[in-house]
């Protein structure tokens, strides 16, 4: 009977105090959350970096979900790139790369991606080693070569892959037209001329585009008058032993009868000291 | 020439009818208590004939229920074995012929008792159209036409006492095996389920039922077993216990001190 | 034979009206539909994200389901002595596991095919095509959860249901790791190797029955891979019948 009593005083008595906790504690929660200051100066979510299992372990614990898995960290990987992060630079973003593309070898979007956004986040070696794997597990794709090639050009100077890089993407069928001119760009401004000089002949032989076509056509033209210059200063160089001191040289002893002009209006340059013929 | 005929016929029926039975021989079962061995059934041989209402008697725990378990191969005896028309009694075309009520009936929850009564039919391989007959029939007969479409998981264990007799006729058994089908009933129940009982005698049905109340037992059985402690100590007719001058009962409790 | 369809028939009624299962295949449907949500967040890749979430999904809770009932299956009939209902009737033990398998195999299909279904068309509105790669992730995940139903089953036949369904879980896990079992196995020490490759052989290989990867790039599957998978459900579903029946026609109640 006094047991029964005893239970009816305490239910309530033990709601009010729980209640009194719970408040309480939530109080202390809002005070922290809102008024203490903030770590970092960001939001409590974005504060945390995403911690990738590595490959291996991801996929011991993916029982066979692989493609699952990649997608987890893909749809991660997009939520870390579009939050922002406090430490001015996305660490975590090429390993997040690695992750998906190792899971998922053949997801050619994240390759694409990857070779977008990672050199522009200051991790160009990771993005071309990528871009690597990617023509590795996708040999049938011509985006691959083709945004290393992009990657090249752009964040490492290096005309010779780059020209490399799309010769190869323009093989591929499914290619943009443009790819092969490109190429050619590329290699003429390593100065592999010969070289700019035939694939311009390919595209002009090839492409149905006549635009392109029109485009390649300027360029054999100019990459014409180079050469031209280029073999007057050699036959200059046998007769007189010399270097002649500029262009217009060429033309007063008869070797050529006048300097050619570029298509493009550009003026030919010439290093008297070394004989080459430039176009900048 | 009309009473040898009678005789001939006599001794026909009675072949018949020993034939037509039960037959248990030197059924024995043990259980194993932690390391201790426990024997519920010791070497236990009866017959029941064809016709009887066989009452099989015994204290709670004296091996009545473990009897019956090892007659329709829910257990396997050590040794021993039980045979139905010579048959053995668990065989599938023995069981075809048995109708049985365990001691606490119960049921799948979701189903009705339309519902259960179609299944076990269907497992007699009964004719659906014959099904749905019988089953109309023998709801009526246990008091559960009302109650036909409810869930059995509501049903009361009045109820489910009474499905589980209506389950055990739905193949028109020859024999009938109830275990303990008085027990837990209000009187009004037992009376009722006595009169079902005696009904199916009625219908020439071999019955095999055990009980430990004694009064029942007294009134609706031809021949009863005592059992206790997984021995048999009598088998032959309630009034040969008795010696037509005590109670059942005080002859029961004198034979099993 | 028909005894064991009558028992089927009775467990599929008996399991469709457990409200624990509406739950279960009610939430799975919530979360299949959900995919759409992680799809609109994916970068133009929402059809990739829809068919991974969507199949993973529907495996993860057919396995919850095949598990949680396939434990209790046996447990159940002799805990609520409904088993003497059945077996004291004209059925042999054997039949009776055969119709509770076959019983539950339907119940764990109608659930498979009403979450395909849902899979389907929220596929179809989203892209407007459905590659056949997709019906056949949804055929092979069924067989596999066929299996496991076996496999519970077996393990109902003589353990408790929580170890039974402890047993089966550990049993999908191994069986969908034996890709990395038998790397592992051919990077090991000799000694080390026999053992692992002895797991992989021991155990059901469930990765046999996964072409829900394959589904992002509509691969299906080439018809020897199926006819040697369909061999293999048969094969391995029967020796655990076998095992579960041989332990089971023991059993007493």
């Amino acid at each position: 009977m006094i047991f029964t009593d005893l239970k009816l005083r305490i239910v309530p008595l033990i709601v009010l105090i729980a209640w009194s906790v719970a408040y309480i504690s939530q109080i202390n929660y809002d005070a922290w959350r809102y008024y203490s200051p903030s770590v970092l100066n960001t939001s409590f979510n974005e504060f945390i970096e995403p911690q990738p299992l590595s490959p291996q372990n991801t996929r011991l614990i993916s029982f066979g979900a692989t493609e699952f898995a990649a997608n987890i960290y893909w749809l991660q990987l997009i939520q870390y790139y579009g939050g922002g992060t406090p430490y001015g630079q996305y660490r975590k973003l090429p390993e997040l790369f690695d992750t998906v593309t190792e899971l998922s070898p053949n997801f050619q979007q994240a390759y694409i991606t990857g070779l977008i956004i990672l050199p522009g986040e200051g991790f160009v070696d990771q993005a071309l080693s990528l871009g690597e794997k990617g023509q590795k597990n996708l040999p049938d794709s011509w985006e691959m070569p083709y945004y290393t090639g992009l990657v090249y050009h752009i964040y490492k100077k290096d005309y010779a892959q780059a020209g490399a890089k799309f010769n190869q993407a323009a093989t591929f069928a499914g290619a943009p037209a443009i790819t092969k001119l490109f190429a050619g760009i590329y290699f003429k401004e390593a100065d592999q001329r010969k070289k700019a000089y035939l694939i311009f002949q390919t595209v002009v032989a090839t492409s149905e585009d006549q635009y392109i076509i029109a485009r390649a056509e300027k360029q054999l033209a100019h990459l014409d008058g180079i050469f031209t210059l280029e073999s007057a200063v050699a036959k200059y160089r046998q007769q007189f032993s010399v270097y002649p001191k500029n262009l217009n040289q060429l033309v007063t002893s008869n070797i050529i009868k006048k300097i050619p002009v570029s298509p493009f209006g550009v003026k030919y340059t010439y290093n008297p000291k070394t004989g080459r013929i430039g176009d900048d | 020439m009309l009473r040898q005929y009678l005789i001939c016929q006599s001794i026909i029926l009675y072949a018949k009818a020993l034939s037509n039975m039960l037959k248990l021989q030197k059924l024995t079962k043990q259980f194993w208590l932690g390391s201790k061995p426990f024997t519920a059934v010791n070497s236990l041989s009866l017959e029941v004939a064809t016709g009887q209402v066989f009452g099989f008697i015994g204290l709670n725990g004296a091996g009545k229920t473990t009897t019956i378990k090892m007659i329709t191969g829910l257990l396997f005896p050590d040794s021993g074995q039980s045979s139905w028309k010579k048959q053995d009694s668990t065989s599938v075309e023995s069981k075809k012929k048995f109708g049985f009520m365990p001691e606490h009936p119960q049921f799948h929850r979701h189903l009705s008792a339309t519902e259960v009564l179609s299944y076990v039919g269907e497992l007699f391989e009964i004719d659906p159209t014959i099904i749905t007959k019988r089953t109309k029939v023998l709801l009526k007969q246990v008091g559960l036409a009302d109650s036909a479409k409810i869930p059995v998981r509501n049903f009361s264990k009045g109820m489910r006492q009474r499905l589980g007799f209506a389950v055990a006729l739905i193949n028109n058994p020859e024999l009938l095996i109830l275990d303990e089908p008085l027990d837990g009933l209000d009187p009004i129940g037992r009376a009722e389920f006595k009169k079902l009982i005696l009904e199916q005698k009625a219908a020439n049905k071999t019955i095999f039922l055990s009980s430990h109340i004694l009064s029942d037992i007294d009134e609706i059985c031809d021949q009863i077993a005592v059992i206790d402690k997984g021995k048999l100590l009598f088998i032959g007719s309630p009034k040969k216990l008795t010696g037509g001058k005590k109670s059942l009962e005080a002859a029961f409790v004198e034979l099993v001190r | 034979m028909k005894t064991i369809w009558v028992i089927a028939r009775n467990t599929f009624i008996e399991t469709i009206r457990e409200k624990i299962l509406y739950a279960i295949v009610g939430f799975s449907l919530l979360v299949i539909v959900a995919s759409l949500l992680a799809g609109s967040v994916s970068l133009g890749q929402d059809v990739r994200v829809i068919q991974t979430f969507g199949l993973t999904a529907m495996t993860v809770f057919l396995l919850v389901i095949t598990i949680f009932v396939g434990s209790h299956l046996l447990y159940k009939e002799t805990e609520q002595k409904t088993i003497y209902l059945t077996l004291t009737k004209p059925v042999t033990r054997v039949w009776f596991y055969l119709g509770k398998f076959v019983g539950l195999s339907l119940v764990i299909g109608a659930s498979a095919l009403l979450m395909g279904l849902v899979y389907v068309i929220l596929l179809w509105a989203k892209t407007g095509f459905v590659a056949p790669a997709n019906y056949w992730a949804i055929g092979f995940t069924i067989l596999e959860a066929w299996l496991v139903v076996a496999v519970g089953m077996m393990f109902g036949s003589f353990a408790s249901p929580i170890s039974s369904a402890l047993y089966s879980f550990g049993l999908i896990l191994i069986g969908h790791s034996t890709t990395t079992i038998h790397a592992i196995a051919q990077k090991s020490a000799p000694t080390i190797r026999y053992l692992l490759e002895g797991v992989y052989y021991a155990f059901p290989n469930l990765e046999k029955f996964n072409l829900r990867n394959e589904v992002v790039y509509a691969i299906s599957p080439n018809p020897t891979q199926v006819i040697t998978t369909l061999i293999y459900f048969v094969a391995f579903t029967a020796l655990l019948l076998a095992l579960g029946i041989a332990v089971f026609r023991k059993n007493e109640f």
